[in-house]
């Protein structure tokens, strides 16, 4: 494991931290511990969490509004005050769509009737895809607000969430391919005319696709495209932008995992991916260890348990060693630099307020 | 409780059975257990999942599927079920243009399609497990298909697909597959949704906050709950809490302990709402501490084994 002052000087030297892991680990709190630790030791820390669990949200105050709200610290259990400050909000998909509909449509009036659009309305606050774009887009934006110095970017809680970092500007796809156009234009012109002669494949299977849905889904989304061309356009800019700032090393990934046999394949299938795209992962956290100090512990405490009991806790303890064991061997074999190791104990998946999430954050 | 349907008695009777819960609570295994055991009493069984990596395969030692039935296990074939996948199928079926669809649509492009049209994936997944249930022809039909179906909010959302499109103003081929897919959905003699939860008293109150909403809003009703990670009895001296203890105690005892209580606590919740849904299976799977993989052939004996979950 590493040693505290190691994950201090992580905390200390990075701008951007990303947390990613597959649904599940307990992303969101390993965040709030790593930023509250941050916090405490002197950094203005900004928590950009997506989707926080409803009792970790109260714990730090987190209510609506994507703007960053202050959460109060709390001394640490040696009663030494926060150095720092904390922030945290939860991304409004919504409100960071329409300010980049604002920003790069080409007048007001074509953002109005983008965001009047009921495609717009559907796409803008239920789909995946945009929610990690727009997570990227805050990023970007508290990146330049002097008032943070530590940005800790909690990613979308899905295994998709590495898509949007290969091609951060997912709508630019329309925009490359010709693809789009075969299907958009002549379902358009359909539109337009009442009917129309379709020619070529694409054009054909577009007008199969329409008949199937009964083809009013396909035309609106033609016309959503074509309305949104100059705003795509400035998604991608903001999407390139966001590339740069994610492969700088003052960024770091740090994975989140827990030790079953499936978060290690998760984890290990991220690391990979990140490395593939050249993003720096710095360190690995796994939450939901068992709490024991060594094999002596454990072996004093199961002998007087009732078998089934005992099976249980050590089959816990050594699967627990085996996955954290592999994910070090896989995680150091993609680069040489050591990486660091956060071990955080099992809490019962109970955080009642931001005094136990700072014992915890200044415990490992 | 004990008038309540059994596992083998779902098993046997059902053609498609939905397994939801919270993320990272052990759908997944739950899932693969359920098809070992239908398998064992002699059913074919098609275990599906949809994620973006496969969850199932490497459970059976296999490499990722992906969107191709796979033999898994003797009695089991596993798919990974994807968007694209099936709106090929689909298109596929209906236009009967799968070249021109592999031209045209085998590209990412199609992903961001299929995500931009509000509903249109959830409509072609449950599409693509009503035709495997209930259109395709008999002698290749599974006789049991389970669905690890996502968490909670997104099984939700998938549920009311068929709603919202029926209701939507849609028209032609697709409005009509979709009120067969619900009525389908609706069979609740051969249709129902297990929902997983651990004994942990936060996750049993969103588990009761959340089952009354599938029942309103799902054409798929609940069948099932099972409590899986029930911690095992510590026995007797290790729950009395002793003056010796304190300070000083172990760090691991006090854990197991509260972990003990928690699990009772959550217990107690979930019996009480038994009542709520008289008639469904309650079932309790024991903590196995950790689960290596590949499963063992017989993994659904250890797993499955019923835990006092019965006052």
């Amino acid at each position: 494991m590493t040693s505290p002052s190691e994950i201090d000087a992580l905390l200390e030297s990075k701008k951007i931290i990303v947390m990613v892991g597959a649904g599940g680990v307990g992303k969101t709190t390993a965040s709030a511990l790593l930023a509250i630790r941050a916090a405490m030791a002197g950094r203005r820390v900004a928590l950009l969490s997506i989707d926080p669990a409803k009792r970790l949200a109260s714990a730090l105050g987190l209510g609506l509004g994507h703007e960053m709200r202050p959460v109060a610290l709390m001394p640490a259990p040696d009663k030494s005050a926060p150095r720092g400050s904390l922030h945290a909000s939860m991304l409004d998909q919504k409100a960071v769509f329409d300010r980049m509909v604002r920003l790069h449509a080409p007048s007001e009036k074509i953002a109005e009737r983008i965001m009047r659009d009921p495609l717009y309305r559907a796409a803008s606050t239920n789909l995946s895809g945009p929610l990690e774009y727009m997570a990227l887009a805050r990023l970007q934006e508290l990146t330049q607000d002097k008032d943070f110095d530590l940005v800790i970017l909690d990613t979308p809680p899905d295994s998709h969430a590495l898509d949007f970092l290969k091609r951060p500007n997912i709508l630019a796809g329309f925009m490359e391919n010709r693809v789009m156009t075969w299907l958009i234009k002549p379902v358009l012109t359909m539109g337009k005319l009442g009917l129309g002669r379709l020619i070529g494949v694409g054009e054909k299977l577009a007008g199969g696709v329409a008949s199937l849905t009964g083809f009013s889904a396909l035309r609106s989304f033609g016309e959503f495209l074509l309305l949104m061309q100059e705003v795509i356009e400035g998604f991608h800019k903001t999407g390139e932008q966001v590339v740069a700032t994610l492969q700088d090393k003052k960024t770091a990934f740090i994975l989140v995992a827990v030790p079953t046999r499936a978060a290690e394949r998760s984890a290990v299938f991220l690391a990979d991916q990140l490395a593939e795209m050249d993003y720096r992962v710095d360190g690995l956290v796994i939450n939901r260890c068992l709490p024991v100090a060594s094999a002596t512990e454990l072996a004093n405490v199961t002998a007087s348990l009732p078998a089934a009991a005992r099976d249980f806790v050590n089959a816990r303890y050594f699967g627990e060693d085996k996955v954290i064991g592999n994910l070090i061997k896989n995680l150091s074999s993609s680069r040489k630099k050591n990486r660091l190791v956060v071990r955080i104990e099992d809490q019962g998946a109970d955080f009642h307020d931001i005094d136990g999430l700072t014992r915890l954050a200044l415990s490992f | 409780m004990s008038q309540g349907t059994s596992l083998a008695q779902l098993l046997t009777s059902r053609k498609l059975l939905f397994v939801t819960g919270k993320g990272g609570i052990g759908k997944t295994l739950v899932s693969v257990a359920m098809a070992q055991a239908a398998a064992a009493a002699g059913l074919r069984v098609l275990l599906v999942e949809s994620s973006s990596r496969d969850q199932i395969a490497p459970l059976f030692g296999l490499d990722p599927v992906g969107h191709s039935e796979t033999v898994a296990a003797p009695g089991i074939t596993c798919i990974n079920l994807n968007t694209a996948g099936n709106f090929r199928e689909y298109i596929t079926k209906y236009l009967g243009k799968k070249k021109m669809f592999d031209t045209v649509f085998s590209h990412r492009v199609v992903q961001s399609f299929f995500n931009t049209v509000p509903g249109l994936a959830e409509a072609m997944m449950l599409g693509r497990l009503y035709y495997t249930c209930d259109v395709r022809d008999v002698d290749q039909r599974p006789d049991l298909v389970i669905f690890d179906s996502p968490a909670s909010g997104h099984f939700l959302s998938l549920m009311t697909t068929p709603d919202a499109i029926v209701e939507s103003g849609l028209a032609g081929p697709m409005l009509r597959d979709t009120q067969k897919v619900r009525d389908f959905l609706r069979r609740k003699n051969d249709v129902g949704v297990i929902y997983v939860c651990t004994p942990e008293p936060l996750v049993v109150s969103e588990a009761m906050d959340f089952l009354p909403v599938i029942q309103e809003k799902s054409p798929a009703k609940l069948c099932g709950v099972i409590v899986n990670r029930i911690p095992p009895s510590l026995g007797h001296d290790a729950t009395r809490q002793s003056p010796a203890h304190g300070a000083g105690e172990s760090r691991l005892l006090s854990f197991l302990r509260e972990r003990s209580a928690k699990s009772a606590a959550a217990l107690d919740m979930v019996r009480v709402s038994t009542q709520q849904f008289p008639g469904i299976m309650y079932l309790g799977l024991r903590d196995l501490g950790f689960v290596d993989d590949p499963l063992p052939s017989d993994f659904h004996r250890t797993f499955l084994t019923e835990e006092a979950l019965h006052p």
